[in-house]
């Protein structure tokens, strides 16, 4: 089935198909080098991830050759087909692999590794079968010892050239998602060049010429939108561009910023976005300090971002804030941070504000004064240390510092998404002793949230707010936060003691949610 | 001094390891109680009264039998009484000690919820504030800071770290039903009534029920009931091993299994506010009851003071006491002495009753070692499931450590003082002894290190120092045939003046006996002094 060729032809050709050999080459190589790159930035230790992708690779290679002695029929053809599909599947690898991570995430490193190494298995495999398939097709015109350490000698010298080019000029220049696309291309053209040597004996020449077309088309495509796939999954990845990041000894601060939109993570949660933090914050003070009359004296507790402060500073009658949180860091930069202390309109720098770095529940321990209104702001209760800073033991000591006609709200998790754990929030108040009125609002970043207003005297909504400005809360609205629709109506719960952590229990059972 | 003293005494100051490099070094010191002073009283070198005083009733020992006693006949408004404490501190085996980090305990940790009829024990919770309200009733209400924090207890098994000691990760299905009929049976004990009326198992273990049918148990070891109750899986003999070491300081083939179920079935204590049996803990732990017990007797304690040789004369009792400060004694002429302090020294004291001096060698100690590591960055220890208070390895000759700054209630701890238990039950009493004679500091550090290392790989890198105390007589434990020992029967009658009130008389060592002998003794002395 070989065909006849002039004797001048012949050698064009062989040198021609060697020259493939030296291409092949170098495509095999660079979808190796662009799998270890692209794995080892995105899940870090470079080591490792090279080491076991080329392991799979040359493994892969191994299964190709020994495969390739069952390919016995149409060799030419055979060998084209298989050019398209590495040059499809290389060349779209880094972009496969991109999307993919960025659809997963950090979170689920086994399920990527799956799909890197079955990409590089199946690279791997097609490149193991070219070589093969080169040699037999060459096996008419040379012996086996010239054929073999020709066919080599190509072979390492386009692994040379790529493994050179890749760092100084690939990888810089054209990125990864290009780099393994290019390479697709000239895989391309190794089969269209194929296609047209050996056209007089190719059966199905135009077929095969379709399909590199369309193969083509596909890369170039990809060539085209190769900034887009790269900004959208990268997107997806980071979500918002990180302005600011700190481990700090007590968590990791992460502040991200999206065009107008500044976010605050606290190890990950989200804590607030400034889109709708005003939705938050207006709910979470003024119910409760607009039905104080003349309230003078104020305590917060977390509220490192100063966002509630900055609510409270609205009230001319306040006399002093004193606020406990633990990070020094987090307080410092909300004060001296140009767009952060923005958001909180400089409230820490208001004279009235005395910032006190310190453990929540050990300062209320070893304090005795009292307070018109005391501001509860913790994240979500998702561990024991967080926990406790909810048991009735916590809210006795509040009940303690509030004075007899004061208020004080807890921020208390969803009572949507979380039912049983605010429900269990607002019976570990009342059974501290005090009277709790529950409330919630929407806040679009977070859902439909959820406070409770804890005090010694019944507590009335105000008919009347004192002050101006504000975006969300106003008398009118106000009745209808402590409305509760059917689907977060109360329920019975245990009472959340240092002795048993049943809220972090419940909540553990009802979300690993991102809220404040 | 002789070499033995001299070693030890060389053991005694701080050490540093720096072996290799890549170990880290922490610093630490071996401790123990006054062994100069055990020295003297055994040598009998002691000097002649220098001078005499009186006093109605002596008690010695400032243990936490000792101050039970002092507390109630304080509160039965007798005040002329005298309590005699050999170390600079009270509390004994439940004493504690205290760096930078933490207050943490030498010995004694925990109290379960007493049961509802312990109504003197309840009654002294109330005073000292550990009981809030109702303090008269079947559940009352218990101060929340010193219930034991939530999560209470983990052990480390098969590789991971599960809730509550009470073994499953990983445990085949026959040996899970297995766990489960040992616990139901347990339960059953627990519930169970003599037909004498009285429940089969309580505390003070002598008010349990004589009814035969439970009390042959005390015949054979807690292994062998395992065995003849058909249980050879290794879950359920490693759980009930774990509790007669953890309780006794020795194996269960060496309880009695009346003793090794008493553990199980005796506390029935509720609560309005914990779930039943669940513990009171305190950061110094016991040593807080002790502290509590000794408020309003401070004036009555004398520290560095051993009583060194007891007669019993017809009119009255004489006691010889070595100020250990000045090497002077004092000769108090009392009416009645209460011994509040373990028997073992008995015959070195009790000058003319030598029966009860025969009696009381006849009992068995065990030793003990605890160790109080001071760590960093806690939060490491979290591992799958966060630190409890109790934290246990299954595969380890030791008893697993407890947290002591478990009770605080910050959000973030910088550092924190691991308390380390351990006893000897796999060595002979005098091979124990003798190795916590023998051996150094270097040692016992390196070997707790490894033992934490099974679960805590890094730890070594978290240590910053290992004080270490060695118990060489740590306390009584039930042997098969314990209960109905006359020798051990005899320790618990009153001797004419001499009354006897300590946890070894009891049989075993807790909290609850030793404040039930204590006050026991005092109502004793009141009854006969009216
Ligand atoms: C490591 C360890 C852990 C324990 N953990 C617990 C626990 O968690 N919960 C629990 O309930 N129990 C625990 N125990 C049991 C504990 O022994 C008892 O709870 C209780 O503290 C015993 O008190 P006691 O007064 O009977 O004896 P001791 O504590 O032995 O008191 C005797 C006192 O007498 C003094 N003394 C000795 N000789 C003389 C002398 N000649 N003159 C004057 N004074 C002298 C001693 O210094 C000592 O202070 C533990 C014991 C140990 C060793």
């Amino acid at each position: 089935m070989q065909a006849n060729f002039e004797a001048n032809a012949n050698r064009t050709m062989r040198q021609a198909l060697l020259f493939s050999v030296f291409i092949i080459a170098s495509c095999g190589l660079v979808y190796e080098l662009v799998a270890g790159a692209l794995s080892s930035y995105l899940l870090g230790d470079s080591v490792t991830q090279f080491s076991t992708v080329i392991g799979v690779y040359l493994f892969a290679m191994g299964c190709g050759s020994w495969a390739s002695k069952y390919l016995t029929h149409n060799l030419v053809k055979r060998f084209i087909e298989i050019e398209l599909m590495v040059g499809l599947v290389g060349g779209f690898s880094a972009a496969i692999l991109f999307l993919v991570f960025a659809n997963i995430g950090y979170n689920a490193g086994v399920p990527f590794q799956g799909i890197l190494y079955l990409l590089v298995f199946i690279i791997g495999t097609l490149v193991g079968l070219e070589i093969p398939l080169v040699m037999r097709i060459l096996e008419q015109e040379l012996t086996l010892k010239d054929l073999v350490s020709q066919v080599l000698t190509f072979d390492y010298l386009g692994a040379l050239a790529v493994s050179l080019a890749f760092p100084i000029l690939l990888v810089p220049h054209l990125g990864l998602l290009r780099t393994s696309l290019v390479f697709g291309l000239m895989n391309v053209f190794v089969a269209v060049w194929a296609v047209w040597v050996f056209r007089v004996q190719l059966k199905q020449a135009k077929a095969l010429l379709v399909q590199c077309g369309v193969v083509t088309l596909l890369l170039l495509a990809g060539l085209v939108f190769a900034n887009q796939l790269t900004q959208f999954s990268e997107e997806k990845l980071f979500d918002d561009h990180i302005i600011f990041s700190k481990s700090t000894k007590y968590q990791r601060i992460i502040l991200t910023q999206w065009r107008d939109d500044t976010r605050l993570f606290l190890n990950g949660n989200l804590q607030f976005s400034s889109r709708d933090e005003y939705r938050y914050h207006e709910a979470l003070i003024h119910p409760a300090l607009s039905a104080i009359t003349s309230p003078k004296r104020v305590l917060v507790l977390g509220g490192g971002d100063g966002l509630a402060v900055r609510e409270i500073l609205k009230y001319p009658s306040i006399k002093n804030i004193t606020l406990v949180d633990l990070d020094s860091e987090m307080t410092a930069i909300f004060k001296s941070n140009l767009r952060l202390s923005e958001l909180n309109q400089h409230a820490f720098s208001s004279p009235k504000v005395n910032i006190i770095t310190g453990d929540a529940f050990l300062w209320l321990d070893q304090h005795q004064d009292f307070y018109d209104f005391i501001v509860v702001d913790f994240p979500d209760p998702t561990n024991f240390s967080l926990g406790k800073l909810y048991t009735n033991t916590f809210y006795k000591l509040i009940a303690e510092h509030l004075s007899q006609h004061g208020l004080a709200v807890v921020q208390s998790t969803s009572p949507l998404y979380a039912r049983q754990s605010f429900w269990c929030i607002n019976n570990t108040i009342e059974s501290a002793g005090l009277i709790a009125t529950p409330y919630h609002t929407l806040v679009p970043s977070f859902g439909e949230w959820g406070y409770v207003i804890a005090s010694h005297l019944p507590y009335t909504s105000p008919k009347y707010i004192p002050i101006q400005n504000l975006q969300f809360i106003t008398p009118e609205i106000l009745p209808s936060l402590f409305v509760f629709p059917l689907d977060m109506q109360k329920l019975p719960s245990e009472i959340n003691r240092l002795n048993n952590q049943a809220l972090v229990h419940y909540y553990d059972a009802e979300w690993k949610h991102q809220g404040p | 001094m002789n070499r033995r003293e001299f070693l030890l005494s060389l053991a005694a100051t701080p050490f540093l390891i720096c072996c290799s490099p890549e170990k880290k070094a922490f610093s630490g010191q071996l401790l123990g109680a006054n062994f100069k002073a055990g020295h003297q009283l055994r040598s009998g070198n002691l000097p002649k009264f220098s001078q005499t005083k009186r006093t109605k009733v002596a008690i010695i020992g400032g243990g936490i039998s000792g101050l039970s006693a002092g507390w109630y006949l304080q509160k039965n408004g007798m005040a002329d009484y005298t309590i005699f404490e050999l170390e600079s501190e009270i509390g004994g085996n439940a004493r504690s000690g205290q760096n930078q980090t933490s207050v943490y305990p030498w010995g004694a940790h925990y109290l379960p919820i007493p049961n509802a009829d312990a109504h003197l024990l309840k009654q002294f919770l109330a005073e000292c504030g550990a009981i809030t309200e109702n303090a008269d009733s079947a559940k009352p209400t218990y101060n929340e800071r010193y219930l034991c924090f939530s999560p209470e207890e983990r052990l480390y098994i098969n590789g991971l770290w599960q809730d509550g000691i009470v073994p499953n990760n990983g445990l085949t299905q026959a040996e899970k039903l297995e766990m489960q009929a040992f616990e139901r049976e347990m339960q059953g004990f627990s519930l169970a009534v003599g037909s004498d009326g009285k429940p089969a198992f309580t505390i003070p273990l002598a008010d349990s029920s004589k009814d035969p049918q439970f009390t042959q148990l005390d015949k054979i070891s807690m292994a062998d009931y395992l065995h003849s109750q058909g249980w050879h899986s290794a879950p359920v003999h490693w759980y009930a091993n774990y509790a007669c070491r953890d309780d006794y300081g020795m194996h269960h083939t060496h309880i009695s299994a009346w003793a090794g179920i008493h553990y199980f079935a005796a506390r029935r204590g509720m609560a309005a506010n914990a779930e039943n049996g669940q513990e009171l803990t305190w950061p110094q732990g016991n040593a807080w009851l002790a502290a509590q017990l000794a408020a309003a007797q401070t004036q009555n304690i004398h520290n560095n003071a051993m009583a060194h040789s007891i007669n019993l004369e017809r009119h009255q009792v004489t006691i010889d006491v070595l100020n250990l400060n000045t090497q002077q004694s004092t000769r108090w002429l009392a009416d009645h002495v209460i011994y509040a302090t373990p028997l073992h020294t008995l015959p070195y004291v009790l000058r003319n009753q030598n029966d009860i001096s025969n009696a009381a060698r006849t009992l068995q100690h065990a030793p003990w070692l605890v160790a109080n590591i001071t760590i960093n960055q806690p939060e490491l220890l979290d591992s799958n499931q966060a630190l409890a208070w109790d934290n246990v390895i299954y595969d380890s000759p030791a008893l697993g450590y407890v947290v002591a700054n478990h009770q605080d209630v910050r959000r973030f701890h910088d550092k924190s003082v691991l308390t380390y238990y351990q006893s000897f039950g796999e060595l002979s009493n005098s091979q124990a002894r003798k190795l916590l004679q023998e051996k150094l500091w270097p040692f016992f550090a390196e070997n707790i290190v490894k033992d934490l290392q099974k679960a805590h790989p890094d730890i070594r890198q978290q240590i910053e120092n290992i004080d270490i105390w060695r118990w060489g007589h740590a306390m009584i434990y039930p042997q098969v045939g314990f209960l109905n020992n006359a020798q051990r029967l005899l320790l618990n009658q009153p001797q004419g003046r001499l009354h006897i009130a300590h946890t070894d008389a009891a049989g075993v060592s807790i909290f609850e006996e030793a404040f039930a002998q204590g006050t026991q003794a005092a109502q004793a002395i009141l009854n006969i002094i009216s």
